[in-house]
């Protein structure tokens, strides 16, 4: 059984006969949770820099950056006047959506009192007591109070990571969306491989293919490596070329409307041998043993336990992590070690990434896949089968 | 290109580049009083040399990579990718920790106490949310102060070794360009391009992309373009699969990424089955060569920011878009201090004393309303007696 989808249609473009995703019915159902939210903290204010969130709050469509990004109140929520004001990096209303008029955005400047200004001219802003942020740089904790001089600021990113975790029925479409974004662009460079191809060629076939489809936006640049003999895999994609035989690893995500679709294979290079599909057995093994288990009360302990009963031990990274606008927390397998695990349980409504890393004599197979837990179901998003076992 | 030495730039040693960056650093932090700094910002993990993979503004504040550095050199990574860890005893590498939570920042903040002490002056870069409550709590005899009081002047001047990086990343960005100037025709979509971008400049090796390619479409007058806050042209829009069609101004700017130092591409290119500008639109492109003809002039040793700013006012008086300056420097972020000509006012800037080794991207625009305007963005490296241009790329359809 699967979820009901609002439109049993994934494409990009537009459709005559209804909206394939119905945004300003999702932006609106996003920004009544996050009102809500601050009515439950008891928050005068909210002030975001974090993307996601941003997005999440507001719905604008900014310009897509990497790299650093310091934190700025780049989006400014106002409880008392129900007003969301944004800043623009252009000058420009384009991206802001049409419920945020013109006069609730704000220019931003490489002047911190150019900044205030801005910052003390949103009405009642000034008059916020409590203000939850999603992050600071120490020029910002020290410099906002000047705007806000009474408040207290409060570090909600966790609240906010929870709240996005709970999926909305248009959110899913979007991942659809996202994901078969991602998985035709790994096909892409999944039919690249071949003897003396560059691991930098796969990349650039998987980046081709994914703007061709219309997003220019990745997830993540992606990770199309050679896996080493011992089955150790590099995550930085190199120059290097592969050889006859070689497996490789291809991991890549799109994002679409800043929802993620993401998902990796490991191909071989030429013909698989028997041991290779060994490797390719036991990973699809934990892969159905986590799907199995990644039910509603569950935690992150009883994943890494379904994992070892599966016959693997428990790789050096995340095995399962929440997706949503990005990256939303880890739920089991971090550092942190059985004691974090414990704490993490996963809820109905949440989309997740499940991932492992097998090892062997001959090689490494690395995969990952996404699912969405229902509270009475729990459907597969990925599809893409496996080149190994051809 | 990619990994291997050409005839036409020198030689780069990565070996020396860290050692150098990282020994900058330490007097930075010696000048500044600090006795560590606490990293998470990626530009700053490339700098003291943490290679690391990319993500986008959404995954980028899960913030995978931690790198603890003490004024005497010492270097702690919390890393997923410790691949890219080069010339850090490995004793000292350790998984990531999940800063997103109280848990990870308690793991982290344990681990600083224990390399660098319960007191003392400690720079950090960003604060993830539980940051705000978890470090009072857990270092409460630390002062916390912004790393950018360390990382800023040690990052302001490149090495010879970063400045041919950057002249890299400029090149294979360029040469991509080229592929993507002969597409740009009636019909094509923005998404076309970024894709014939990519496929070209990460088969030249390119490490990673850091900003969405931007394919403004820009009308000739500002009323009849996006409404702006400050009435001056809105740039530069986010690109989506629009179809950019015949007689489009288009204004790109793209910046892509090799092992960690970025280029920057910008110029002013018309969509047509025959591209010609108008005599009206190349007298902006005149009136652009003049000006940054006077800013070359300007760049010298001893001069400052606001020097170069008043030269060019003296040729232009509306020399930049209202949002943007003269020129920003640009090194492990796409734009980074000090700037020229930019908000900030010449008094600030009068402060800021030329050096060489900065690196600026100039990107002065000629706006004439009604007729449309001509923008290129040029990278300079400045000298011990002037400048070199990083830049090569020419002026099509201009020239």
């Amino acid at each position: 059984m699967t979820i009901e989808m609002l439109t049993p249609n994934i494409g990009t473009g537009a459709m005559e006969d209804r909206e394939r995703i119905d945004y300003r019915s999702l932006r609106a159902a996003r920004h009544d949770r996050v009102t809500a939210l601050m009515d439950r903290l008891g928050l005068d204010a909210l002030m975001l820099g974090r993307e996601a969130n941003v997005r999440y709050a507001s719905g604008a469509r900014r310009l897509w950056t990497a790299s650093s990004r310091p934190f700025g109140p780049t989006c400014v929520l106002v409880r008392s006047t129900g007003r969301v004001h944004l800043m623009t990096f252009s000058a420009s209303y384009e991206g802001a959506p049409e419920e945020v008029p013109f006069e609730d955005v704000f220019c931003n400047s490489f002047n911190p009192v150019k900044l205030l200004e801005a910052l003390v001219a949103i009405p009642d802003l000034g008059r916020a007591e409590r203000i939850g942020v999603d992050g600071f740089s120490v020029f910002m904790r020290d410099f906002l109070p000047n705007a806000v001089h009474n408040a207290t600021f409060v570090g909600v990113g966790h609240d906010l990571q929870q709240l996005r975790r709970d999926k909305l029925p248009g959110e899913i479409d979007a991942m659809r969306i996202a994901i078969s974004i991602a998985e035709s662009s790994l096909y892409a460079a999944a039919r690249e491989v071949g003897p003396g191809v560059r691991e930098k060629t796969l990349q650039a076939a998987y980046l081709d293919r994914m703007c061709t489809l219309g997003t220019s936006q990745f997830a993540q640049q992606g990770t199309f490596t050679v896996v080493a003999p011992d089955g150790a895999i590099r995550w930085i994609t190199g120059d290097g070329a592969l050889a006859e035989g070689d497996l490789v690893v291809l991991a890549g995500g799109a994002l679409w409307a800043g929802y993620e679709g993401s998902l990796a294979r490991t191909w071989c290079s030429g013909e698989s041998t028997p041991a290779q599909r060994d490797l390719h057995a036991r990973w699809q093994r934990v892969i159905d043993a986590l799907v199995e288990t990644a039910r509603p009360g569950a935690t992150g302990t009883d994943l890494v336990a379904a994992h070892e009963a599966a016959g693997e031990p428990v790789p050096p990274m995340p095995i399962a992590y929440s997706v949503g606008l990005g990256h939303e927390g880890a739920i089991a397998g971090t550092a942190l070690g059985p004691s974090f695990d414990r704490e993490q349980r996963i809820d109905a409504g949440t989309v997740l990434a499940l991932r492992t890393h097998v090892r062997g004599g001959t090689g490494g197979y690395f995969g990952e896949d996404m699912i969405y837990v229902g509270a009475d179901t729990t459907e597969l998003l990925t599809t893409l089968g496996s080149g190994i076992t051809r | 290109m990619g990994e291997s030495t050409t005839t036409d730039t020198a030689a780069i040693d990565f070996a020396r580049m860290r050692r150098q960056r990282r020994a900058r650093l330490q007097d930075a932090m010696r000048a500044a009083g600090l006795d560590a700094v606490v990293l998470l910002g990626p530009s700053n993990h490339q700098y003291v040399g943490i290679g690391r993979a990319f993500a986008d503004a959404a995954r980028v504040h899960h913030e995978t990579v931690t790198v603890v550095f003490r004024a005497d050199g010492d270097i702690h990574v919390w890393t997923p990718f410790p691949e890219a860890v080069v010339d850090v005893n490995p004793a000292q590498v350790h998984r990531e920790l999940p800063l997103e939570y109280d848990e990870g920042v308690d793991a982290l903040l344990l681990a600083v106490r224990e390399i660098v002490g319960a007191t003392g002056r400690i720079g950090f870069d960003e604060l993830t949310s539980p940051m705000l409550a978890r470090l009072p709590a857990c270092l409460p005899e630390v002062e916390v102060v912004d790393a950018g009081l360390a990382v800023g002047p040690a990052r302001l001047c490149k090495t010879g070794d970063e400045i041919e990086c950057m002249r890299r990343a400029q090149h294979i960005n360029e040469l991509a360009m080229y592929d993507v100037e002969a597409a740009l025709r009636p019909g094509v979509r923005q998404n076309e391009l970024s894709a014939i971008l990519f496929r070209r400049a990460f088969e030249l090796g390119i490490t990673w992309s850091c900003i969405d390619p931007i394919w403004s479409i820009t009308p000739p007058a500002r009323a009849l373009g996006t409404r702006t806050t400050n009435g001056d042209v809105g740039f530069p829009l986010a690109s989506n699969d629009r179809f950019i069609r015949e007689g489009d101004l288009v204004l790109p700017d793209t910046g892509i990424v090799w092992n960690g130092y970025h280029s920057d591409f910008g110029k002013t290119w018309i969509c047509s089955v025959d591209p010609k500008p108008s005599p009206a639109l190349r007298d902006c492109y005149r009136r652009w060569c003049d000006v940054i003809a006077t800013a070359y002039a300007a760049i010298k040793p001893g001069r400052s920011c606001a020097d170069v700013a008043r030269d060019v006012g003296a040729v232009e008086a509306e020399y930049r878009l209202q949002q943007f300056y003269l020129a920003h420097g640009a090194g492990c972020d796409s734009a980074e201090a000090p700037f020229i000509g930019s908000e900030l006012g010449p008094e600030y800037e009068d402060t800021v004393e030329l050096l060489p080794g900065m690196t600026f991207v100039l990107e002065p625009v000629i706006w004439v309303d009604g007729v449309g305007g001509y923008r290129s963005e040029e990278v300079v490296a400045v000298t011990e007696d002037g400048y070199e241009r990083l830049s090569t790329y020419g002026y099509s359809p201009f020239e």
